[in-house]
């Protein structure tokens, strides 16, 4: 990918999608003009084992719930959020 | 009218808010605390450890409040949720709601629960003899 072609987010994941992805934000590039559903394929791709989990989670962009149709952008934070259970 | 919402670490107590909220309007005060108990889905729980999105549990939990007043408006609320590693026996949940009558009360704090049980992104690892889990 160019330089002009590439937005980058950073990624974070909570619950039991953490024990695959890590505590930790990840920087990752991604075409521009994605979507939360290229960015879950991806995510899919990168970390196999998180795969199942994902069609289940809620997508948080910049901290509100968002669409699998939702246009990212460079510097969004992207929170992937399995089912809650708080209480 | 009082509102007190809040996420964090800090044990969870209720008795001077169900003080302040008895206010001479409200013939109803109902206090819920939902309690860390030592079995889930067929196992032994030491303790359950509760992790937070930290930027968007406050806001969510602020999000759930304003649509369970819209719904049953009562005279005063407060939510508090509790984080961290919390044993068998201690509070997670927090909730009192008072009104002049009993049914917005307890219609008001059942949404309560049943919102945060879908929106607020709180998640529970429960800590027993197995090991850990997510709930």
């Amino acid at each position: 990918m160019t330089k002009e072609t590439v937005l980058t987010i950073r990624l974070l994941a909570f619950g039991a999608l953490s024990d695959h992805l890590g505590n930790r934000p990840i920087e990752m590039n991604l075409a521009t003009g994605s979507r939360v559903s290229d960015l879950l394929v991806r995510v899919g791709r990168d970390y196999p084992a998180a795969e199942s989990q994902l069609p289940h989670c809620m997508i948080a962009v910049n901290r509100e719930y968002v669409a699998r149709e939702y246009v990212l952008a460079g510097g969004d934070e992207v929170a992937l959020l399995p089912p809650v259970s708080g209480g | 009218m009082q509102r007190i919402v809040e996420v964090g670490t800090e044990p969870i107590d209720l008795e001077a808010i169900e003080k302040n909220f008895s206010t001479p309007e409200c013939g109803a005060v109902l206090t819920f605390r939902g309690i860390v108990r030592d079995h889930a889905d067929g196992h032994v729980t030491d303790a359950i450890d509760y992790t937070c999105y930290d930027a968007m549990a406050k806001k969510e939990l602020d999000a759930v409040v304003d649509r369970c007043l819209e719904a049953h408006p009562v005279s005063h609320v407060a939510v508090l949720h509790r984080t961290g590693v919390l044993e068998v026996g201690e509070a997670s949940l927090g909730i009192v709601v008072a009104s002049p009558h009993r049914a917005e009360a307890f219609a008001c704090a059942a949404m309560i629960i049943d919102e945060i049980k879908k929106t607020v992104p709180i998640w529970k690892h429960e800590i027993g003899p197995d090991g850990k889990r997510w709930a």
